[in-house]
């Protein structure tokens, strides 16, 4: 008994069996991870199966922006009148359908906030956004404390850092 | 446009008409490439920037209030402090 390890992907890593049930994550992490990776567009953690060495899940990370319009009167504080935030969006978050109901992804989503944390310890990131794929995940999120963004009607949620760092 | 699954890359199919094929023809050979490039590299590169617009999240002046004063709560999010506690998942 062992716990899954949490590595930056590279190309070692033994993706090719990987499957979460949803087409377009499986491929996502077989065909453009470490291409987008590469090109630093985005940057993705798996969770290795110490004993055999298998990605049985993974975490795509990528800086986000929150844009706020600001009310007319203080227009002058942002560029055409619009506050930018830091964030970072948990791009996709998938694991392997054998492993599914054990935890991992809660653990997945635990590690990846504690590298918000350090991530906005060192810069200004001011947020961490989600973008849940359908109602399951949606729920899936809320169980830890996602809320939807204020005034938004598409599915994605949002926790704002302090309250990461003080839960953490 | 029809997707057809290869081993390893993807054929992607759409019907045009042929004055929309002359004029990717003739743009192709402007840029010194093939047809299917041509237009891979521009689709491709449109749908990039879709993806994108996935990290821009908009919020109106009417919330921004609301915004502002949840982005300086400090208060504990109970399910947090229970993951944190959780120990990790074991592997058979």
């Amino acid at each position: 008994m062992a716990e899954p390890r949490f590595e930056l992907l590279e190309d070692r890593h033994l993706t090719g069996s990987f499957d979460c049930g949803e087409p377009s994550l499986n491929l996502w992490l077989s065909d453009h991870a470490l291409i987008n990776q590469s090109r630093d567009l985005s940057r993705t953690y798996v969770a290795v199966d110490s004993g055999n060495g298998q990605v049985i899940g993974y975490v795509a990370l990528v800086t986000a922006q929150v844009l706020v319009e600001e009310l007319p009167h203080s227009q002058a504080r942002g560029l055409a009148g619009l506050d930018a935030i830091g964030a970072v969006l948990i791009a996709r978050l998938a694991v392997d359908r054998l492993l599914q109901g054990r935890g991992l992804g809660a653990w997945l989503l635990l590690r990846s906030l504690r590298l918000c944390v350090e991530v906005a310890d060192r810069v200004a990131v001011r947020a961490v956004i989600v973008d849940p794929l359908n109602k399951s995940a949606t729920d899936w999120y809320a169980r830890y404390g996602f809320v939807p963004l204020p005034g938004r009607e598409d599915n994605r949620m949002w926790l704002p850092i302090k309250r990461i760092r003080a839960s953490l | 446009m029809s997707a057809m699954t290869s081993r390893k890359s993807r054929r992607l199919e759409f019907r045009t008409s042929e004055a929309e094929y002359d004029l990717l023809a003739a743009a192709a050979a402007e840029a010194g490439t093939s047809v299917s490039e041509f237009v891979r590299s521009l689709v491709v590169e449109s749908a990039r920037r879709l993806v994108e617009e996935r990290r821009i999240v908009r919020i109106s002046s009417q919330h921004a209030a609301e915004f502002y004063a949840a982005l300086d709560d400090e208060s504990l999010v109970p399910q947090l402090q229970e993951l944190a506690r959780q120990s990790p998942p074991e592997l058979s």
